[in-house]
């Protein structure tokens, strides 16, 4: 089989306001002893499915630029001691500013990462402030020119918008100045507020003055609008690239291919079967395997939601051909009457060959999705 | 036979949250009616509901031996909404035992609940509950007991029922001064039922008090009301358990069993009596209760308006005084008008549909039933605005009017005043309880009552204002219907009457209100408010313009997933009327309107 890899580091200097993944601050004097509960799980999955071949590899976290050099050397040894890296594997790391030094690039380098996926977020001190990030603006500049001058060819900048207190100009500049800084790929998130984090528990109580509804859309399109004329494609809902450089990776997900994830709270997706490891750290540490995962096999027509609501992310949609030959049914047969309500509601393009949103169904794209729920 | 000389049968009334079911534990802890061990906070408020709200909803009696006395406590629903079944529950009493609490001082409900004791000819044991509080005025409320009742000090027993001072002298007070009944063992049976629930296993147990002869296993008797007879299978007397009897006597409160099916064939009030020797009269103040208020209840979707019949149906056998019939809305399909005693008892019926029965269902708003005149000369009651007549037909509309007592600090005076003008209340009366506190009376129409009235008055006063009510009859008004239609189409199930003054004003702020609580589709929607055919409002909800996962956490399908079911099942919840998806609060959005 081939596959994608997953990597999750669950470690931080600090927790940011808006962040509920699984990530831990101080918890550093951790990191040798989970290096090792992963190379266990990897070692496991590896004889499980017979040292898989792998496409693309994603070390995520978290923040994987807090591992030390040696950790480094040690997590990318495990890696290739289990796994079949085909060759011209797209192998990227997330980096956050204020935790990158030009050894641990060179380390990661020379180790196999070939793409670097920096956590910028905002070019705003009080916005990075706000936000619970531990770097300034002048961080991130200082950060990416680190990592081009060790030699990355391929880097994307994270940004997030609709933030507490933002407004259009600010948007505006943070876009100007990732583009400037001419990265291959650009992610622009809209803030989402999630249970148990701090802006959670801000807005409860009424704290946090969010922009509204037309202005996240103002806000979402003006980036549509200025990453276009600044040659970034985009190909996704949140994604933008230079021509030849879609991360390969994220399209795994959307696609729906198989991926293999592992460590804290990573997810997997294998022939059908959707696996979840326990996001609690010191379960992870025990290395019981039976404890720390739980699989939900997905039935038919949960694989068939799915992949409508992954593919159509993708602004080229999804191709009538692959669910036939995926699912061994015609999508215009099964999906006749929620087809044609969005078409004529405007949030669908149904051709001879592709299914894809429309520019408006890209704003409300859940109605879309749960259409087909 | 029970020597009726020692039988008490008392009562405690108090308004709400004086601590009448804690002084009620204690009683029972005190004459080891239950052990310790049994014991949880208010024993005697059975339903989740109850004791949630801190309410009593049904009527209860348990017995207690004291000494060589058999102690009776039934106790009270202590809300508005129930007053006939409190008055038929102290009918039948000789006594009871008044709480005021000493830190709030007497309420209007403590009024209400007095003057129905006094009505039934109760003996009453006055209370000041609550003293060990640190902002306790005894003195003050011993006062007041004085000067609203004419009660001597010695006669006032303080008490503190959550530290269990002063209980003794409670129950020594309840077999020193409560009458003994007066009933006659040889007399024809009269038994007042005071309450009835429905149990899935027995069938109907009715709650009496004998009031004159004997009722045994095996007798068979008549509800000399509705005239249903019935073989008695079990007799007995009410502790934590049934416990069985062979008979009860006169004077003695107890429950019965006789195969009845549904509660509606043993109303409260009613008399039971013996079929072959039959009392000549039953016993007075029996009034089939008469809904107040209604509304109509819809399932969110069609296919479910089976399980919403089943579950009225079966709430219907527990509770004699819920009213239902089929209704059929354009805008929300088959549902139910049902009846209520007020607005409390329609929000627990509510409640209990969908936490009991797990249905969605859409509540309408509020209406009261109004007497429609026509120009025929003919009058009819109409209890939905749905079946007001052409405006061409109607003579005159009546609509029914409360006297409405409000106990409330002096300082807060002119903002009741405010409020009371505000909902159309014709000022009646003014009295100075003590320096500090004031009763003001109002006649008021229901239909203004039963909105935002009492939420309103507790909010602008900080919670010291309390209310009673009872109806005082009709009264012709100015009445109009207020129209809404939502994306140019009618919706009748918003529709309400409203007084022809205020209806530019409230139409305006109806459709702002459904502006502000119907979400966002993908097309625009016009709300309009409009009488007849005359448009008075205009609001545009937006269409929806952002509605988009972003991030992919990593891989997690699974959570995103889970996202779209939950916006998803917030639509469900929704009613779908033409291409609107309208939430709950819509339909209760007029009643939100300032």
């Amino acid at each position: 089989m081939s596959s994608s890899l997953y990597i999750h580091v669950p470690f931080c200097k600090r927790k940011c306001n808006y962040c509920d993944f699984t990530s831990y601050a101080g918890k550093e004097d951790l990191i040798q002893e989970y290096l090792e509960s992963l190379r266990s799980e990897s070692g496991y999955i590896s004889s499980l499915y017979d040292k898989p071949k792998i496409r693309t590899v994603f070390i995520g976290g978290g923040t994987p630029t807090l591992l030390s050099e040696e950790n480094i050397k040690y997590l990318f040894d495990t890696i290739s001691a289990d796994f079949e890296i085909l060759p011209g594997a797209e192998v990227t790391v997330e980096a956050n500013p204020g935790t990158v030094t030009r050894d641990k690039l060179k380390t990661l380098l020379s180790c196999g990462a070939n793409r670097i996926s920096l956590g910028a977020q905002v070019f705003n001190n009080k916005l990075l402030k706000k936000l619970g990030r531990i770097h300034m603006e002048h961080e991130i500049i200082d950060s990416y020119n680190m990592i081009k001058e060790t030699g990355f060819k391929n880097v994307n900048l994270d940004l997030i918008f609709a933030l507490p207190g933002e407004n259009m100009k600010d948007w505006r500049e943070t876009l100007e100045k990732a583009i400037e800084l001419k990265p291959e790929h650009i992610s622009t998130y809209n803030l989402q507020i999630e249970e148990g984090t701090v802006f959670f528990e801000e807005k409860l109580e009424g704290h946090l003055s969010l922009p509204n509804e037309d202005v996240e859309l103002e806000m979402y399109t003006m980036a549509i609008e200025l990453l276009r004329s600044n040659d970034y494609d985009q190909y996704e809902i949140s994604n933008f690239a230079k021509a030849g450089f879609e991360c390969e990776h994220n399209k795994t997900y959307w696609k729906m291919l198989d991926y293999i994830g592992l460590g804290a709270g990573a997810h997997s997706y294998i022939d059908g079967t959707r696996i979840e490891n326990t996001s609690d750290l010191n379960k992870y540490l025990t290395k019981n395997f039976s404890e720390i995962k739980k699989e939900h096999k997905n039935s038919k027509k949960e694989n068939m939601q799915e992949f409508l609501f992954l593919g159509l992310r993708l602004l080229d949609g999804f191709s009538l051909g692959d669910f036939t030959n995926r699912f061994g049914i015609s999508f215009r047969e099964i999906y006749r009457k929620e087809t044609e309500e969005l078409v004529s509601d405007g949030l669908l393009e149904i051709n001879n060959k592709n299914v894809k949103l429309t520019q408006k169904g890209l704003y409300i794209a859940n109605e879309v999705f749960k259409a087909f729920l | 036979m029970t020597d009726i000389s020692k039988i008490r049968n008392f009562s405690i009334i108090a308004h709400i949250d004086h601590g009448k079911s804690t002084l009620a534990d204690r009683l029972l802890e005190e004459t080891h009616t239950i052990d310790k061990r049994q014991m949880r906070a208010q024993v005697l408020d059975t339903m989740d509901l109850e004791r949630e709200r801190g309410i009593t909803i049904k009527s209860q009696a348990i017995r207690m031996l004291y000494k060589d006395f058999i102690l009776d406590l039934i106790d009270t629903p202590g809300h508005v909404d129930f007053t006939y079944e409190v008055s038929r529950a102290l009918a039948a009493c000789e006594g009871a035992i008044l709480i005021i609490d000493a830190s709030q001082g007497a309420e209007a409900q403590t009024l209400a609940n007095a003057h129905l004791a006094i009505a039934n000819k109760l003996k009453i044991i006055p209370v000041v509950n609550k003293i060990d509080l640190p902002n306790a005025e005894p003195k003050r409320a011993v006062e007041e007991f004085e000067h609203l009742f004419g009660f001597s000090e010695d006669e006032i027993i303080l008490a503190s029922a959550k530290e269990g001072t002063g209980i003794k002298d409670i129950l020594e007070a309840i077999v020193a001064r409560v009458p003994q009944p007066t009933g006659n063992m040889n007399e024809p049976l009269q038994a007042l039922i005071f309450d009835s629930k429905y149990d899935p296993y027995r069938g109907v147990v009715v709650y009496v008090r004998v009031v004159n002869g004997s009722i045994r296993k095996d007798s068979k008797i008549r509800m000399m009301g509705t005239g249903a007879e019935f073989e008695v299978q079990e007799v007995g007397i009410l502790k934590i358990d049934y416990i069985p009897k062979d008979e009860l006597t006169a004077g003695e409160v107890g429950y019965v069993i006789a195969n009845i099916k549904n509660v509606r064939e043993s109303r409260v009030g009613d008399t039971i009596t013996e079929s072959k020797n039959p009392a000549k009269e039953p016993l007075p103040g029996y009034k089939p209760s008469k809904p107040m208020v209604f509304c109509g209840f819809f399932p969110t979707t069609a296919e479910k308006y089976p399980e919403l019949k089943d579950a009225i149906e079966k709430l219907q056998l527990n509770d004699a005084s819920l009213f239902y019939e089929p209704e059929s809305s354009a805008a929300l399909g088959l549902g139910f008008r049902c009846g209520f005693l007020g607005l409390l008892h329609l929000e627990i019926i509510q409640e209990r549909l969908e936490r009991e029965y797990g249905l969605d269902i859409i509540a309408t708003a509020p209406s009261v039933v109004y007497k429609v005149n026509r120009t025929n000369k003919t009058s009819e009651f109409i209890d939905s605005p749905i079946k007001l007549p052409h405006p061409s037909e109607i003579a005159s509309i009546e609509e029914p009017y409360l006297k409405i007592t409000i106990f409330c600090p002096q300082k807060y005076v002119g903002a009741v005043l405010e409020i009371c003008q505000d909902k159309r209340g014709v000022f009646k009366n003014m009295e100075y309880l003590d320096p500090t506190r004031v009763m003001l009376t109002y006649e008021m129409p229901l239909g203004e009552v039963i909105t935002d009235f009492h939420d309103m008055l507790k909010s602008s006063t900080k919670g010291y204002a309390s209310m009673d009510y009872e109806l005082i009859g009709y009264r012709e008004s100015d009445l109009v219907r207020l129209d809404v239609l939502l994306n140019q189409e009618p919706v009748d199930a918003l529709s309400v009457i409203v007084h022809r003054d205020k209806a530019y004003y409230k139409g305006k702020a109806y459709a702002e209100k459904l502006k502000e609580v119907i979400p966002r589709h993908q097309f625009e929607i016009p709300v309009q408010a409009a009488i007849g055919s005359k448009v008075i409002a205009r609001e545009t909800i937006p269409a929806m313009r952002k509605n988009v996962l972003q991030k992919c956490y990593g891989g997690d399908v699974t959570r995103k997933r889970k996202l779209l079911e939950k916006q998803k099942a917030g639509k469900k919840r929704m009613k779908r009327i033409g291409r609107v998806d309208v939430p709950q609060e819509a339909f209760m959005a007029v009643l939100k309107i300032k």
